[in-house]
């Protein structure tokens, strides 16, 4: 993956980190609720999930699974 | 106490929740694979299934080989058209073991009741979940473990 990649990755996963809302249904952003909105949005060809996100992503690697 | 009345017993009961399957991203068609519950000598092993496209197929192995199957698991989540994306409200199946093939001990229990009578817990308990929609699937499985 070149750095340009992991960058786009990287700013489109704190994007919809930072776009979350809670509701009575979904109180949190989970890692599920993160990869979930991510492949709903966007191609995801290197089929990037919560281990990869914890690997690269300090700022999300604590959310819950 | 007086001595002709009986002692309480009281059966503790200890639970253990555990991810094995961390948002998974799995191509349309595809699979995440078996994984490993580890299990760690509970009494039951019960897996909460999140997934975000449908349907999907949860499968897993018996005690005697690596062949898989749905009815070992109990409800049986086979090729099913819900999807689960609320981590409070998971898709539950209890890991049986010894069901769902010609020559188990039962083909296919009738009652959560039956199935706890004859769930059995050994090293190689895991599970795959299958995503057969057209598009990427969102997987968590978590492992409820429950000793008694």
């Amino acid at each position: 993956m070149t750095d340009a990649r992991l960058s786009e990755i990287i700013q489109r996963l704190v994007a919809i980190a930072s776009a979350f809302v809670p509701s009575p249904e979904e109180p949190e952003l989970t890692m599920f609720g993160l990869i979930s909105r991510y492949n709903a949005q966007y191609d995801n060809p290197e089929l990037i999930g919560g281990d990869w996100v914890k690997e690269n992503v300090p700022e999300l690697a604590d959310l819950p699974a | 106490m007086p001595v002709s009345e009986a002692l309480p017993i009281h059966r503790a009961t200890k639970i253990e929740i555990e991810t094995i399957i961390n948002a998974v991203s799995v191509p349309a068609g595809g699979n995440t694979g078996f994984v490993s519950a580890g299990h760690k000598g509970e009494t039951y092993t019960v897996f909460a299934v999140m997934i975000d496209q449908q349907p999907w197929t949860a499968t897993s192995r018996t005690p005697f080989g690596t062949g898989m199957l749905t009815g070992v698991l109990f409800p049986m989540r086979n090729r099913v058209t819900t999807t689960f994306l609320n981590n409070s409200t998971p898709a539950l199946s209890l890991y049986v073991g010894l069901t769902g093939f010609t020559g188990s001990l039962v083909d296919s229990p009738s009652s959560i009741d039956e199935a706890l009578r004859i769930a059995v817990g050994h090293s190689a308990i895991g599970i795959q979940i299958a995503n057969e929609s057209a598009s990427t699937a969102t997987v968590t499985v978590r492992v409820l473990r429950i000793w008694r």
